[in-house]
């Protein structure tokens, strides 16, 4: 992980250092070719303006090669002289300061301005004017050029010297910067690594800037929150499972161990068999629930066209017995014809927990009503009984698992509490409601929406 | 030896109570912690079995109630909750041993009987007087090394004054004791018992004091 991370910044870094080298050595390059041409350029005008003044400043001899006297106020310093005759390429006029040069060539040349390394004189910039008075030849100005050598030099070696400076400094300050960007995610790598099942409590602390790392670090914290849900869920339905399975356990091992604890007669056998039966279907009808519960949300994707009415009058002539023996009416009060696009193993379920626990909690001799109607957007599912009721504080427990209330905690009533939120999970995965009203002793009313 | 049980599922009630009769205790039982408590502050029992896990009143409600009350009974919490903290809360709020369900009806009849050496016996599990020799475990009497037959009300009254020897136990605290409070007994039965044990045993072992009751010196 470390070593990731140590990769990630050195590649921005070496890419972002080898791109900016290059942009520094073109662009430097181009910038120092620029100067040295405005420099050439410059030494050119400035030969050009001697060259032109010269013309008026000597007289020519057929003699002897007269002497252009120097004058002070020339744009550069210091310039050779030389005015040659067109012909015979013979020289007519010089300053005192000029020196022998093979120029021939370069008056053949059509150019003007010259740079020519010279073995005595090192490098001159030459510039030649033709002229045709007062004679007609050229004028050869000259001059060396140590001076802007020495100046383009300069300026070279300061760019050598300041551009990898100048890379440094980039780098470096690339480089915090890379280290703060990637401190926030150093720091959701520690955390990640730190988080285990145990504790996922933790949380990254968010960065004050709202940026890409303050996005992650939020979407990361939102997964440990939902995993930590996921995990309380599944730990609390492992901890409700083996507490109620540890009832019907302990009932099982003690019954028997009592029994042979001694020699019994055929009866108290026969009881103890009894009992452990009863046990035994117990932590079947458990087990089986419990099976059923995980297996809701793989029903969803199968979705038909029900008929709902239907289906409720078939559930309840399933409950009929059931009601019978208590004696309870079951009432159907309402009945509209519902066609409906849903899960029919989820519907039958719901309708059948709900009369079922109607059924369970209402006491012989009384009724249940049953209700079934459809409003604009919704499908109204309403059971109604004159049952034990529930307390307003126990109201919101009776959907959690193996809740029973006070009263039917006995295990007489048949059931684990599994009922009302196998009821609840289905409505979850059709995206439905379930709510109750209930006064204690005065039965409770269970309404279910389902979206149409 | 007299139990309370307080369990508020039936067949585990039921079970304890047919099971613990059977191996000659007195149980007495309540199904939620409210009645329990009452019981556990007006009689006398020797050991309570608690269970955690109750509608209402909770058992370490109970434990504690009864415990600021001032009754020193010892408490066996009995309950599906099995880690460590669930045992030290226990424990700290008074309980006095800790049984994880589903238990072993073995191991419970042994902490019961331990239980009941630490407080009532301190800690003896035979005890001789004399020529008598009682193993508290076994519930085996012995006099002059002959084992000596006696039923289970017989014993169970031995077993009641040698653990309050040396003190007057009266005929109340003996009807309390040897049987459960659903029960009710004619006054002779008492002395009819306490006659036979003297038969059997000695006459000099169990003395009388008129108008109050028994002792053992």
């Amino acid at each position: 992980m470390n070593e990731h991370k140590e990769n990630l910044k050195s590649i921005v870094l070496w890419w972002l250092g080898t791109f900016v080298a290059l942009l520094l050595i073109i662009f430097n390059t181009i910038f120092y070719e620029m100067l040295k041409y405005s420099f050439y350029n410059r030494v050119e005008n400035s030969l050009a303006i001697v060259a032109n003044q010269t013309k008026d400043n000597f007289e020519p001899s057929k003699d002897k090669i007269v002497t252009i006297p120097q004058k002070l106020d020339y744009p550069i310093s210091p310039v050779m002289i030389a005015v040659f005759g067109a012909n015979s390429m013979k020289m007519v006029a010089k300053t005192v300061t000029f020196m022998d040069i093979p120029l021939y060539q370069y008056i053949k040349s059509n150019e003007n301005f010259f740079i020519v390394k010279t073995k005595k004189y090192g490098k001159l910039a030459i510039y030649i004017s033709r002229i045709i008075s007062p004679i007609k030849g050229y004028i050869v100005v000259a001059t060396p050029m140590y001076k802007i050598d020495i100046k383009l030099q300069d300026i070279l070696i300061k760019m050598l010297v300041l551009n990898p400076i100048l890379l440094f400094l980039l780098l470096l300050g690339a480089n915090l910067i890379i280290d703060r960007i990637l401190k926030p995610i150093k720091e959701i790598t520690e955390v990640a690594n730190e988080i285990s099942v145990g504790d996922l409590d933790r949380m990254i602390p968010l960065p004050i800037q709202k940026d890409e790392i303050y996005d992650l670090v939020k979407a990361f914290n939102k997964m440990v929150a939902r995993l930590r849900n996921g995990i309380e869920m599944m730990e609390r339905f492992n901890s409700d499972v083996s507490h109620e399975l540890k009832t019907p356990l302990t009932v099982l091992k003690g019954e028997l161990e009592i029994a042979l604890r001694k020699d019994r007669n055929c009866d108290y056998y026969k009881n103890t068999l009894q009992i452990a039966l009863k046990e035994v279907n117990y932590l079947i009808d458990m087990v089986e629930e419990m099976l059923f519960f995980t297996k809701i949300e793989n029903e969803i994707s199968q979705k038909e066209v029900l008929e709902l009415d239907k289906i409720l009058i078939k559930t309840i002539a399933n409950l009929k017995t059931k009601a019978n023996n208590k004696k309870i009416d079951i009432k159907i009060q309402k009945l509209e014809e519902i066609t409906l696009n849903s899960n029919k193993f989820l519907i039958q379920n719901i309708f059948t927990n709900i009369i079922d626990n109607a059924i369970k909690y209402t006491p012989e001799n009384k009724s249940i009503y049953i209700y079934l109607y459809q409003t604009y957007d919704k499908v109204v599912f309403e059971v109604i009984d004159e049952g034990i009721g529930i307390s307003k504080n126990e109201i919101d427990k009776i959907t959690e698992r193996f809740y029973r209330t006070e009263k039917s905690r006995n295990r007489n009533i048949k059931g684990f509490g599994l009922g009302l939120s196998i009821v609840q999970k289905a409505l979850e995965v059709l995206d439905g409601e379930i709510i109750f009203e209930s006064e204690i002793d005065k039965g409770l009313k269970v309404t279910i929406y389902l979206k149409k | 030896m007299k139990i309370l049980i307080i369990e508020d599922d039936e067949a585990i009630l039921d079970m304890l109570k047919r099971g613990l009769e059977d191996e000659d205790f007195v149980v007495d039982v309540s199904s939620t912690g409210e009645d329990g408590e009452y019981l556990a502050s007006t009689n006398h029992y020797d050991i309570i079995i608690l269970d955690w896990m109750l509608p209402q009143k909770d058992g370490i409600e109970v434990l504690q109630n009864i415990r600021k009350k001032g009754v020193l009974t010892p408490v066996l919490m009995l309950t599906a909750k099995d880690t460590t903290d669930n045992k030290i809360e226990g424990l700290n709020n008074g309980a006095d041993d800790y049984l994880t369900k589903p238990f072993s009806f073995d191991e419970l009849l042994a902490r019961l009987h331990a239980i009941y050496r630490r407080s009532a016996l301190s800690g003896n599990n035979k005890i001789v007087i004399d020529d008598i020799e009682i193993d508290i475990d076994s519930k085996v009497v012995r006099k002059n090394g002959k084992i000596v037959d006696l039923t289970a009300k017989e014993y169970e009254l031995l077993e009641f004054l040698i653990a309050n020897r040396g003190s007057v136990v009266s005929n109340e605290m003996i009807q309390e004791q040897l049987w459960n409070s659903e029960e009710f007994i004619s006054s002779n039965v008492i002395q009819v018992i306490v006659y036979r044990l003297r038969n059997k045993l000695s006459k000099s072992l169990i003395k009388s004091k008129r108008n109050l009751g028994y002792f053992i010196e």
